[in-house]
C-alpha cells in the first residue's frame, strides 16, 4: 500500500482525531439535552453515528495491511457495538419492548465484552503469563478486581432479578480479570504488555462505565445516570481501537 | 406444521444423499453440509414451534426479533461445532463450510415459505427478497460463526469466548434483519446482506484484486 494511505490511517487513529470525536460527542449530547424535544431518540442517533465513525476508522486500518489476531478480535468487538446500536434503534422505532428482562441487545453487549476478553486472553495471555508461581500475585490482583466488580453487579442482580445484569455482569467480570492482570503484570517479553497498558486501562474504564450502567438499571429516578454512562461508554469506545493499534505498532519498535 | 418441514427436508435431502455417494472430495462435503443445513432448519422449526406454543402472548413480530434468531443461530452452529471438534484441523475453508449449512437452512426455509405463502409468490420482490437477501443472511451468519470457530480452534484459549462472541454477533445481525423485514423499510434492508456479502467477497478476494491492479499498472508502464 502507498505511503499516502498509511499517512491517512495514521491520522485517523491519532490522539487529535480521538479528542475531536470525543468533544463532538460531548457537545452533541449537551445540545440534545437542552434543545431536543425527543432527547432519547436523538441520543440514540448520536451514539449510532459515532459508533459508525469508529467502525469506519477501524475498517480503514484493515485496508492498509493484515492486522494481528489481537486487533481482529477488537474489530469484532466494535462490530458488535455497532450492531448493538442499530438493534437498539430498530427496537425503539418498530418494537416497543414488551419484555424488559430479555432482549438481543444483551447478546451484542456480551459479544462486545467477550471479543475484548478474547483479544487479550486468547491472543496475548500466553505471552504475558506462563502460569508460573512468580505471577501468582498478579493473577490474584486480577481476581481481586474481578471479585469487586462481581460484588457490585451481584447485589444489583439480587435486588432486581434481571437476567440482563447477570449475563452482562459475567462478561465484564472476565474482562476485568484479564485487563487488570495485564495492567499490573511486569513485562518481560519484548514489550508486548507494556505497550498495551493504556489500552488495558481504557478497557477497565469501559468496564467501570458499564458497571455504573448496570447499577442504575431499571431505577427510573436515576435515568440520567444511565444516559451518562452510555455516552461515556461510547466516548471510551472511540479511544479503544486507536490505542490498541498504537500498542501493536510499538511491538515492532521495542 | 413442524412435521411438514421435516418431510420436506427428507424429500430435499434424498437426492443430495444419493449424489454424495457418487461425488468425491469437496463436492461431497458441500453436499453433506447442505443436508446438515436442512436438518438444522427442521430442528429449529420444531423448537420455534414449541417456544411459540408456550409464549403465545408474544406477537410474531416480537418472536421474530427476540427468540427465533437465537434458536436458529444456535441450531445452525451445532453441525459446525461437531465438525470442528471431529476434524480438529483446518482442513477446508471453514467460512464456506458455514455458508453451506446456512444455504441448506435457507433452501428448506424458502421452500416451506413458498408453499405456505402461495399468494406472495406472485410478487417478484418477494422472490428476490427470499432468494438473495434472506438466504444470504442465513449463509453469512453461519459463515461468520464457522470462521470464528476455525480461528478459535488454532488458539485454544479463544475457543469458548470467541465462539460465543461470534454467535452473539450473528444473532444480533439476524434479529436486526428480522425486525426490519417486517417494516416499510423492507426494500432497504434487503441490501443489508447483499452489502455484507460484497464486503466479505472483497476481503476474501483482496489478494486477487491486488494482483489484478498490479497487472494493470504494469501494462500502463
Amino acid at each position: 500500500m502507498d505511503k499516502k494511505q498509511s499517512k491517512i490511517i495514521e491520522l485517523l487513529i491519532s490522539t487529535k482525531v480521538c479528542v475531536v470525536l470525543s468533544l463532538f460527542m460531548c457537545i452533541s449530547v449537551i445540545f440534545i439535552y437542552f434543545f431536543s424535544k425527543q432527547a432519547r431518540f436523538d441520543l440514540m442517533i448520536a451514539r449510532t453515528v459515532m459508533v459508525l465513525v469508529i467502525l469506519c476508522i477501524a475498517s480503514l486500518t484493515f485496508s492498509n495491511r493484515k492486522q494481528p489476531l489481537f486487533i481482529q478480535c477488537i474489530f469484532g468487538g466494535v462490530l458488535c457495538l455497532f450492531l448493538y446500536q442499530i438493534w437498539m434503534l430498530c427496537n425503539y422505532i418498530w418494537i416497543s419492548a414488551e419484555d424488559q428482562s430479555y432482549a438481543i441487545e444483551i447478546l451484542s453487549t456480551v459479544g462486545f465484552y467477550l471479543f475484548l476478553f478474547t483479544s487479550s486472553y486468547g491472543a496475548l495471555d500466553s505471552l504475558a503469563d506462563d502460569g508460573s508461581k512468580t505471577y501468582r500475585k498478579y493473577r490474584l490482583g486480577g481476581l481481586l478486581a474481578a471479585g469487586s466488580v462481581t460484588a457490585v453487579w451481584l447485589i444489583r442482580f439480587v435486588v432486581q432479578r434481571n437476567i440482563a445484569i447477570l449475563v452482562i455482569g459475567c462478561s465484564i467480570t472476565l474482562l476485568t480479570y484479564i485487563a487488570c492482570k495485564q495492567l499490573i503484570i511486569p513485562d518481560i517479553e519484548d514489550g508486548f504488555i507494556r505497550t498495551l497498558r493504556p489500552y488495558n486501562f481504557l478497557v477497565l474504564m469501559l468496564v467501570l462505565s458499564k458497571l455504573v450502567e448496570l447499577s442504575f438499571y431499571g431505577v427510573s429516578s436515576m435515568g440520567y445516570m444511565l444516559v451518562i454512562s452510555r455516552v461515556l461508554n461510547i466516548i471510551l469506545a472511540i479511544w479503544l481501537f486507536p490505542l490498541a493499534c498504537k500498542g501493536v505498532q510499538k511491538w515492532n519498535l521495542v | 406444521m413442524e412435521l411438514s418441514v421435516i418431510k420436506m427436508g427428507i424429500c430435499l435431502s434424498a437426492p443430495l444423499l444419493l449424489m454424495m455417494i457418487l461425488t468425491k472430495g469437496e463436492a461431497r462435503w458441500l453436499n453433506f453440509f447442505l443436508i446438515l443445513g436442512f436438518a438444522a432448519c427442521s430442528l429449529s422449526d420444531v423448537i420455534n414451534g414449541y417456544i411459540m406454543e408456550h409464549m403465545s402472548h408474544y406477537s410474531i413480530k416480537v418472536f421474530g426479533a427476540y427468540y427465533s434468531p437465537v434458536v436458529e443461530e444456535v441450531v445452525k452452529m451445532i453441525p459446525i461445532l461437531i465438525y470442528s471438534i471431529v476434524t480438529r484441523k483446518k482442513k477446508r475453508d471453514s467460512f464456506i463450510v458455514g455458508m453451506s449449512v446456512g444455504v441448506g437452512f435457507a433452501i428448506l426455509e424458502n421452500v416451506y415459505y413458498m408453499i405456505t405463502n402461495a399468494v406472495k409468490i406472485s410478487s417478484i420482490e418477494w422472490i428476490f427478497a427470499r432468494g438473495f437477501a434472506t438466504a444470504l443472511m442465513h449463509a453469512i451468519c453461519t459463515g461468520v460463526v464457522a470462521y470464528m470457530l476455525s480461528v478459535a480452534y488454532t488458539h485454544k484459549k479463544m475457543y469458548v469466548t470467541g465462539t460465543i462472541a461470534a454467535l452473539a454477533m450473528a444473532m444480533t445481525y439476524h434479529s436486526i434483519y428480522n425486525i426490519m423485514i417486517q417494516t416499510s423499510f423492507q426494500n432497504l434492508i434487503l441490501l443489508m446482506p447483499i452489502i455484507t456479502y460484497g464486503i466479505i467477497l472483497c476481503v476474501r478476494k483482496k489478494e486477487l484484486l491486488l494482483i489484478f491492479f498490479e497487472k494493470i499498472q504494469k501494462k500502463r508502464r
